[in-house]
């Protein structure tokens, strides 16, 4: 006769099965793998030496911040703070944090963390990346120049309180927050000379480090104990980044099932991709531009607007969106993109226009081109980059422009751009992609234009602009801060400072089974892939 | 017969294309193809459009005849691999002749001079002057083609010299009192030069392959100028839907370089049938 513990166990062992099958309504497994493609290996895993579309997507999964951006949304939620006030003057901002958040390595996170964090962001020691995200924060910029050790506008008056005070009022601070210069980083960790935090990334982040193997694959684990509870079922558990270099191959890996995600149609394909795989496909716009800069330092460009807007239409850009770029990005109508605050509808985009362009020419005092030297045009080698420079080169010497495209050394120019050393030989064209780091025209308008503006790669200079955008950048009335930045862009157009191009759009694949998924208008790595289930 | 026919096929297309630009139209252009190289085809709503009777050969991403371009495209291989040769050929024979001639360590350090430059593969030499100068330009490709290719040419060169001095008529021509450089120019070298040439033909053959090698790389000749490396970069991507763009250059390649390998055979046949020598080094 069985004891009553046997009998027990066997009516557990019948149960088992059970409560393995899978349930009635749910049936996927508890282990849910993500397999992600990666062009390379990341440079860096620390979220404030790396700014690359690619590193950022492991920063927005190891990393969390105060708040963070509501998936597929620009707007900005609670995260690790779980509350905070803004006082009236729009200055200081009081942050409240969650209890029993946690790093990765257990400790809870406290105020100090937050702290520490932010001025490590603003250190020039270790070469931060993301300083000119915080200067709009009181003393950052004697804390970065290194004329004070201490940062008056963040302090922690105890563990679970955190005061940022700023220089000026500044509507989007929070979306700053919510980026990935936002990530809390453990001061234990961070703080250890022999850096076994660039390889080992500790944060507090919906995932974890689990493996990295060089050139071939780098593996985030889900995080148990992280603040937004137990993962539902058929969520990610697991995401498996892995290296391949050529879009073709990755699509082929993707189509025989070797992949789950890939963030890119390789060239020529997306119209066939379109047609036959429509569950798979997810795009939208980004907050993105890809724009021909002059150089505004050196001859022919400088004090030369006639030669700028003769240059601005003879460019046929419905050709290099439709034909080139096969219709995924959008031909810029101005600068500022849709989504973003300041973008104009209604503005028409300038056209395409050869004759005027000739007659613009004559006007600046070449005609035909005749006593214009021979423009060289400054861009980095992708197919992509290559079709668009060959394109300028051909509608160009239609109006009798000559132009030389030189693809080496793009970094370099750039480079002898800013320090004002380019002359015309080295580029007085260039391709230029701006990206939003936040999505605000302070970052997206200003920084590109504003005279010494850190990506004022064409040294533009207009003091009438600097004064509108700096009055623009601390205005809190959000309809008055719009109106100053349409006023801007429409300056700068008619100014022909730049030849905007297109707004970038974004291709991603993903099997249809994973539901959920939220493309974000900042890019791929704005995906909250915690949030995410897969159905089969 | 074959090869010089198909050499010469392609050499009068390169000849008759000589004219560039966009307004201006090469002889070819303005009696054989409708289109000019640059000229773009604006009634095209979705290039690369496929070959039919308007264009051939289809157009490019650009909406630009694929015939003309390929036609003009003759120029630079055709460029690249005989003046690089010629460079090749000039220098290979004067140090070969020079190392044969006088032997000792004259013929020594050539040869290790020689050695050295056949232990470095040609492209990457290509690639590395590519960084060093900073500059893409098609006279640099052929340049360093030329001044590290002519190592094979030499070796060649000197071991004829060797052969024909252990002749009877050199020495003869010493005793009638020819000096040093009447040996070499009138004696030696006429006779030591027909295996040069062929391997010269040969090497031709080689170094179009380069070119199309480093302008598929994005190192060669850069736009407007037309390679066919380039072109067969540039349509790499359309591979499985749009082949044409990759292979008709290809074939280019193929045929040219074919042209030039038969060509150094018949040569090698009509200078001397029995020679033994190994020609075929790259």
């Amino acid at each position: 006769m069985p004891s009553a513990r046997s009998l027990f166990a066997i009516l557990m062992l019948a149960m088992l099965p059970a409560a393995c099958a899978p349930a009635p309504v749910d049936n996927a497994p508890a282990e849910q793998t993500l397999r992600y493609r990666m062009p390379e290996d990341p440079p860096s895993l620390d979220p404030f030496l790396t700014g690359d579309d690619n590193s950022s997507v492991y920063h927005y999964l190891i990393f969390d911040g105060l708040v963070e951006y509501v998936p597929g949304s620009l707007e900005v939620r609670p995260a690790v703070a779980e509350s905070w006030t803004v006082s009236p003057d729009n200055l200081t901002y009081t942050f409240k944090l969650r209890k029993g958040v946690r790093f990765h390595n257990g400790r809870e996170v406290v105020a100090d963390d937050v702290r520490y964090s932010i001025l490590r962001a603003l250190s020039k020691k270790i070469h931060s990346e993301k300083s000119y995200f915080f200067a709009s924060v009181k003393g950052a910029d004697d804390y970065w120049a290194g004329r004070t050790q201490d940062l008056p506008g963040v302090v922690a008056p105890d563990p679970r309180t955190v005061i940022i005070t700023l220089s000026h009022p500044y509507e989007k601070f929070l979306t700053i927050l919510a980026g990935e210069a936002g990530s809390i980083l453990p001061k234990e960790v961070y703080d250890d000379p022999a850096r076994a935090y660039v390889k080992h990334p500790v944060g507090c982040g919906p995932f974890r480090y689990d493996a990295y193997e060089p050139t071939v694959s780098l593996t985030l684990a889900r995080f148990a104990d992280h603040w937004k509870g137990v993962a539902p079922r058929g969520a990610i558990t697991k995401i498996i980044f892995r290296f391949i270099p050529d879009s073709s191959t990755a699509f082929q890996e993707y189509r025989t099932g070797g992949l789950d995600f890939t963030q890119e149609i390789p060239p020529q394909q997306r119209e066939k991709v379109l047609k036959e795989m429509p569950a798979d496909v997810h795009n939208s716009t980004r907050l993105s531009i890809l724009f021909v800069g002059f150089n505004h330092g050196a001859a022919p460009f400088r004090n030369n607007r006639l030669l700028r807007q003769a240059i601005l239409h003879a460019i046929d850009r419905d050709y290099i969106v439709r034909v080139l770029q096969e219709g995924k990005d959008v031909v810029a109508s101005g600068i500022i993109p849709p989504g973003m605050l300041g973008h104009d509808p209604n503005r028409t985009a300038f056209a395409y226009d050869p004759n005027l362009a000739s007659r613009l020419l004559a006007e600046a005092g070449y005609p035909d081109g005749k006593g214009l030297p021979e423009l060289v045009y400054a861009s980095n080698q992708t197919r992509g980059f290559s079709l668009v420079a060959d394109r300028i080169q051909s509608d160009l010497s239609r109006i009798g422009v000559k132009v030389r495209i030189k693809m080496s050394d793009f970094l370099a120019f750039l480079a002898a751009m800013q320090s004002g050393k380019a002359d015309a030989a080295a580029g007085s064209l260039f391709r230029m992609t701006w990206y939003a780091d936040w999505p605000d025209p302070d970052n997206f308008l200003a920084t590109p234009f504003i005279t010494g503006g850190q990506g004022n790669y064409g040294l533009y200079t207009n003091p009438e602009f600097d004064q509108m955008m700096e009055k623009a950048r601390s205005e809190p009335d959000r309809a008055k801060r719009e109106q100053l930045y349409r006023e801007g862009e429409r300056m700068l157009l008619e100014d022909a400072a730049l030849v905007p191009i297109y707004w970038y759009g974004q291709d991603v694949l993903l099997k249809p089974e994973f539901t959920g998924m939220k493309l974000s208008q900042l890019g791929t790595f704005g995906i909250a892939w915690e949030e995410v289930v897969r159905r089969k | 017969m074959a090869g010089l026919l198909i050499v010469l096929f392609v050499a009068s297309l390169a000849a008759l294309s000589t004219e560039f630009g966009p307004s201006s139209r090469s002889i070819l252009t303005r009696y054989l193809v409708s289109w000019g190289p640059l000229d773009e085809d604006r009634t095209i709503e979705s290039p690369p459009s496929p070959p039919d009777s308007r264009h051939w050969l289809g157009t490019d991403i650009q909406r630009r005849d694929f015939f003309s371009r390929l036609l003009h495209g003759a120029r630079i291989s055709l460029q690249v691999g005989l003046a690089a040769e010629a460079i090749a050929f000039t220098i290979g024979i004067i140090l070969g002749g020079l190392a044969g001639f006088y032997g000792g360590w004259l013929d020594a350090a050539l040869m290790r001079l020689a050695d050295i430059l056949l232990a470095f593969p040609l492209p990457i030499l290509a690639m590395a002057a590519i960084a060093v100068f900073d500059t893409r330009s098609i006279t640099l490709v052929f340049v360093v083609l030329g001044l590290m290719g002519w190592a094979g040419i030499a070796r060649l060169t000197r071991a004829q010299c060797l052969s024909v001095k252990g002749r009877g008529y050199p020495e003869a021509a010493r005793a009638l009192g020819a000096g040093d450089l009447r040996l070499v120019a009138r004696h030696l070298l006429p006779n030591a030069a027909a295996p040069a040439m062929v391997a010269a033909s040969v090497g031709v053959a080689g170094n179009i392959l380069t070119e199309a090698w480093l302008s598929f790389l994005g190192l060669g000749a850069q736009p407007p100028a037309i390679s066919w490396g380039r072109m067969i970069v540039d349509g790499q991507p359309d591979l499985t839907v749009r082949p044409w763009l990759c292979v008709f250059p290809g074939i280019a390649i193929a045929i040219t370089v074919l042209g030039f390998i038969l060509l150094g055979d018949a040569l090698r046949d009509a200078i001397d049938p029995k020679l033994q020598v190994a020609t075929h080094t790259s």
